[in-house]
């Protein structure tokens, strides 16, 4: 589904802040990348979709090289991939609703997606989303007034407005309370199991890790240090990772 | 230490000292170069009191209301019309002149803040002036000349609010695979929203003190009113007008603070 073979990244030429990672991620599973704080996940992530421009290696998505398509082709890749942030990043002065059918924005000409003109048929099933994730009666509410997990599930559901094969969570619940983090994940697990989305997280609690994942990749300083099943991820792997 | 101290506060007294005596000696310079009497300090009071016996409306120029109230409605909706117009205007300028979200190409950036510069800093009776000459004395020329001032003042106003807006904002939206322009669009409008809206309350304002001004070149509206009575030495109904654009003016000061609130 997924492949990346020696990706490369540097800030500065000194710094490699990504060093020769390959991994492959299957479809339908949960992949969640840990590692210490500065030690590449984000720019992994961002990799993905190309959000950051990494400098050498190979993304692979169904087979096709990401790195090297064209400013529209790229948007018709992007369409494949949802992204779920840290910080939501919602647009906050809108309702739930019109957040959501942002998700739709990729497939649509420019004047359209300026003047937010939406079919009838992308109106309810955005609302068929929004209460899916439970939220239906803040649909038309402003996302400001929303708590941080109610924030999260809109952005999962813009993510899944565009029925994306893939979805990279960057940091979903780090910014969530215990509670509200599982119901995020929770959720997440039933994107995978139920419609066969492939999931990668990146995420900093292990625990969490171990209990969500199918399939872990630890970085440590840019490199991957770890590579296989939750079930394989032991104190002595976590060692690795973090000390 | 004390000393440094002692030393320190004197030398700042001299420098005010020094400061005061240069506003004096170019006070009496200029005063001697251009002949200005300063014994006309002392009438100050006089004209005052002349001013106020004779500006002060009076139960006589109630019967002028109708007239003036007319006219200030004509000259509220000529400064909402620019104000509004130059907003749009305002809006794609800003947005393609903004640095975080606008064309870095062929210094865009540039040319619209030379623009915008030129625009806002020619003076709103000079621009009224040279209109005269192509428009003649009408509603078009007053219209036109607060439109020009406007999308000057509004376009840096607007660009400035963009450049403040954070461009993570619109990863989101790019990641769905959205055109740059419509990410921008609705990302950034949305979350600006707020501070354009007071930009162009405060323009429309600012639009109706400026009228008067305009008004009285181009022979319409409230200024052209306070023009004829002035002239017509009908001091009181002159002073009406004065009155009712200060409360016409306040009205909206205080509307667009609730409105202010209202939106956030």
């Amino acid at each position: 589904m997924l492949a990346v073979n020696e990706l490369s990244k540097s800030y500065d030429q000194e710094a490699m802040s990504l060093k020769d990672i390959s991994m492959e991620i299957e479809k339908g599973e949960i992949t969640v990348i840990i590692g210490p704080s500065g030690a590449g996940k984000t720019t992994l992530l961002r990799s993905l979709n190309q959000l950051i421009k990494d400098d050498q290696g190979e993304i692979l998505i169904d087979g096709l090289d990401v790195r090297t398509l064209n400013r529209s082709k790229m948007r018709q890749m992007r369409r494949k991939i949802g992204m779920v942030f840290q910080n939501y990043n919602l647009i906050e002065p809108l309702t739930v609703l019109e957040n959501v059918l942002h998700g739709t924005l990729g497939g649509k000409p420019t004047l359209l997606g300026i003047l937010s003109i939406y079919s009838d048929k992308e109106q309810q099933e955005a609302l068929a989303l929004i209460k899916e994730m439970g939220l239906e009666e803040f649909a038309f509410k402003q996302c400001k007034d929303l708590s941080g997990g109610q924030k999260q599930r809109v952005g999962i559901a813009r993510a899944l407005m565009k029925h994306p094969q893939i979805i990279l969570c960057d940091e979903p619940v780090a910014s969530l309370d215990p509670k509200s983090a599982t119901l995020v994940m929770d959720i997440l697990r039933s994107l995978a199991i139920e419609k066969k989305m492939t999931i990668v997280v990146t995420l900093h609690q292990v625990e969490l890790a171990k209990e969500y994942a199918d399939h872990i990749i630890g970085l440590r300083a840019g490199s991957v240090v770890f590579d296989g099943p939750s079930s394989a991820l032991d104190v002595a792997a976590i060692r690795t990772i973090y000390d | 230490m004390n000393q440094s101290a002692h030393q320190f506060f004197r030398h700042r007294n001299y420098r005010l000292l020094l400061l005061i005596t240069e506003i004096v000696v170019l006070y009496l310079a200029a005063a001697a170069l251009t002949g200005f009497n300063s014994s006309a300090w002392l009438a100050t009071d006089k004209g005052i009191i002349w001013l106020a016996q004779n500006f002060i409306p009076n139960a006589n120029s109630l019967q002028y209301m109708p007239d003036i109230l007319a006219q200030l409605w004509q000259t509220f909706l000529i400064a909402v019309a620019a104000a509004s117009c130059a907003a749009v205007i305002a809006v794609v300028l800003g947005m393609l002149g903004a640095q975080n979200v606008g064309l870095s190409k062929w210094k865009v950036g540039w040319l619209i803040r030379g623009f915008a510069s030129v625009m806002r800093n020619i003076p709103i009776v000079a621009w009224a002036m040279i209109l005269l000459f192509s428009f003649k004395q009408n509603e078009l020329t007053g219209f036109l000349a607060l439109l020009f001032m406007n999308i000057g003042f509004l376009t840096r106003a607007f660009l400035e609010t963009f450049e403040d807006f954070d461009v993570k904002k619109m990863e989101a939206i790019q990641t769905t695979g959205a055109t740059y322009t419509t990410s921008v669009v609705q990302a950034m409008l949305p979350e600006t929203a707020v501070p354009l809206i007071e930009w162009l309350l405060y323009m429309i304002e600012n639009n109706i003190r400026d009228a008067t001004l305009v008004g009285l070149l181009t022979g319409t509206g409230i200024g052209f009113i306070f023009d004829l009575y002035f002239k017509s030495l009908q001091y009181g109904a002159a002073g009406m007008v004065v009155v009712s654009i200060a409360v016409l003016v306040i009205f909206l000061e205080i509307s667009s603070n609730r409105i202010g609130r209202l939106i956030r």
